[in-house]
């Protein structure tokens, strides 16, 4: 993916970068691009992401998974363009948007709130909470804009990813770093929690490599990196801004 | 996070509570960064424990071309690390010191921060490991003024150091200089320098520093 972005960057004929920022697998890719190009980027900013994936994300990838291939209409990969697992899909990522928020958030949205046409018949297995009523949403505005093919190639990536594993040590990886790196956990997080992106600076400090690490107390679980939040704006803002050679415009 | 943030800054913003002191502070704030600046040689690694909103580090970038590592508890100070760029990392300092091997910096700082830890000795010993030099800085807590102020008075001791009443503080352990003397000695810690200021934090006290002395600066090795 990195090597994809990198191709298209230099036909754009773009020869450095200021930063690089993603949070999740975009943090996972802004660390890659950092250590395979380091002369190319000044600044890497990694939120709520991983050097690798623990167990129990994996886990979450492989029912994801599992969901899409046992829908009929997979066919083992080779279904038509305009149809395919849309059920599998659906429920892989119903489930996956669980792991994105976090029990106090969706307590806080959704709490045990009826849907107002909820039947009256208890067992009925219609939408009854507003929360069920919410994910299928999410599944089934997914379906219309992802394929599930990319989703199986794009987990599996998501899996592979280690930095040790690749460059030997964490250390090692880091070691290749000329950027400044900035890593954001969020207290909330329990797909990539604070410890895994902890590590990551003590991980480049080791490495004597300049790296800060700070962490935002939310409850919005994984999603958090993408909350408008003041504190971690007026954060990125004074990494990126600082030393007076560029200054950025953040309206919109 | 159980505790407050361990912020090595003054607490200026509560200067209403004492004798409109700001002024002073900033000042005391100064000496201590002075000295510390002299022990610290160019270019070495320094950590900083508590390091506030880095002034201390950033202080020791500008004038001995540090590379500088800080610890904090509080989002903002590591905010404010990042925008002077000194390289910053929010979390407990016991976690973060055993994740580095032995002699990884050349000096770690603890300036006006071992009132405030849990477990002081642990992140004492472990500053030992990981650096080969230690500087700890402290308010002398047996001043006499304080000893004065306690005896007759029987109240917490409020001051322009100590501004907050017992009910706004958090808990700390009024530490003094014979306390981190007689700590040094039973933990075989070598005092390789020690610096008494007077009650004025700035001329040196040379006599009874445990009565006299109003701040202490000692440089640590094993």
């Amino acid at each position: 993916m990195v090597r994809a972005q990198k191709l298209l960057l230099d036909h754009l004929g773009i020869v450095e970068l200021h930063g690089v920022i993603g949070g999740s697998m975009g943090g996972m890719q802004a660390m890659l691009f950092a250590i395979e190009y380091p002369d190319f980027i000044r600044r890497v900013i990694a939120m709520a992401t991983t050097a690798r994936e623990s167990a129990q994300a994996i886990a979450f990838n492989e029912v994801g998974r599992q969901a899409i291939m046992q829908d009929p209409a997979w066919q083992d990969g080779e279904y038509p363009r305009e149809t395919g697992p849309r059920v599998g899909l659906a429920i892989a990522r119903m489930m996956a948007h669980i792991t994105y928020v976090s029990d106090a958030s969706m307590d806080r949205k959704f709490g045990r709130r009826k849907k107002e046409t909820a039947d009256a018949d208890a067992y009925t297995f219609e939408p009854q909470f507003e929360v069920e009523g919410y994910l299928r949403h999410q599944g089934q505005s997914f379906i219309n804009r992802f394929d599930a093919n990319s989703y199986l190639y794009i987990t599996r990536a998501l899996d592979q990813f280690d930095l040790a594993h690749a460059y030997g040590s964490l250390e090692a990886a880091f070691s290749h770093l000329t950027a400044e790196m900035l890593v954001v956990g969020f207290t909330s997080d329990w797909l990539f929690p604070p410890e895994q992106n902890r590590t990551l600076t003590l991980a480049a400090l080791r490495a004597t490599k300049r790296s800060s690490y700070a962490e935002l107390s939310t409850d919005l679980g994984h999603d958090s990196f993408l909350l408008e939040s003041e504190a971690l704006y007026a954060l990125i803002r004074a990494f990126l801004d600082r030393g007076g050679r560029y200054t950025f415009d953040f309206s919109i | 996070m159980a505790t407050e943030p361990p912020s090595v800054s003054t607490p200026v913003g509560l200067a209403g509570h004492g004798h409109g002191s700001t002024a002073k502070h900033v000042e005391k704030r100064t000496v201590d960064m002075q000295i510390i600046g002299d022990w610290v040689e160019p270019n070495t690694s320094v950590l900083d424990l508590g390091c506030g909103a880095g002034a201390l580090l950033d202080y020791l970038v500008q004038t001995k071309q540090v590379s500088a590592v800080g610890v904090d508890l509080d989002f903002a100070k590591i905010t404010a690390c990042v925008r002077r760029g000194v390289s910053a990392y929010q979390g407990e300092m016991t976690g973060f010191l055993r994740a580095f091997p032995d002699k990884h910096f050349d000096r770690v700082i603890c300036s006006r921060t071992v009132q405030e830890l849990d477990d002081p000795t642990t992140v004492i010993l472990e500053a030992l490991r990981v650096g080969r030099a230690l500087t700890v800085g402290f308010v002398n807590h047996a001043f006499w003024k304080n000893r004065v102020n306690m005896l007759f008075l029987g109240r917490k001791i409020r001051n322009e150091v100590y501004t907050t009443e017992w009910f706004e503080s958090r808990p700390a352990n009024p530490v003094t200089i014979a306390d981190f003397e007689h700590f040094c000695a039973i933990s075989g810690i070598r005092i390789a320098r020690r610096v008494h200021l007077a009650g004025d934090w700035r001329s040196p006290c040379r006599a009874f520093p445990n009565l006299l002395s109003g701040y202490a600066l000692y440089d640590l090795a094993r």
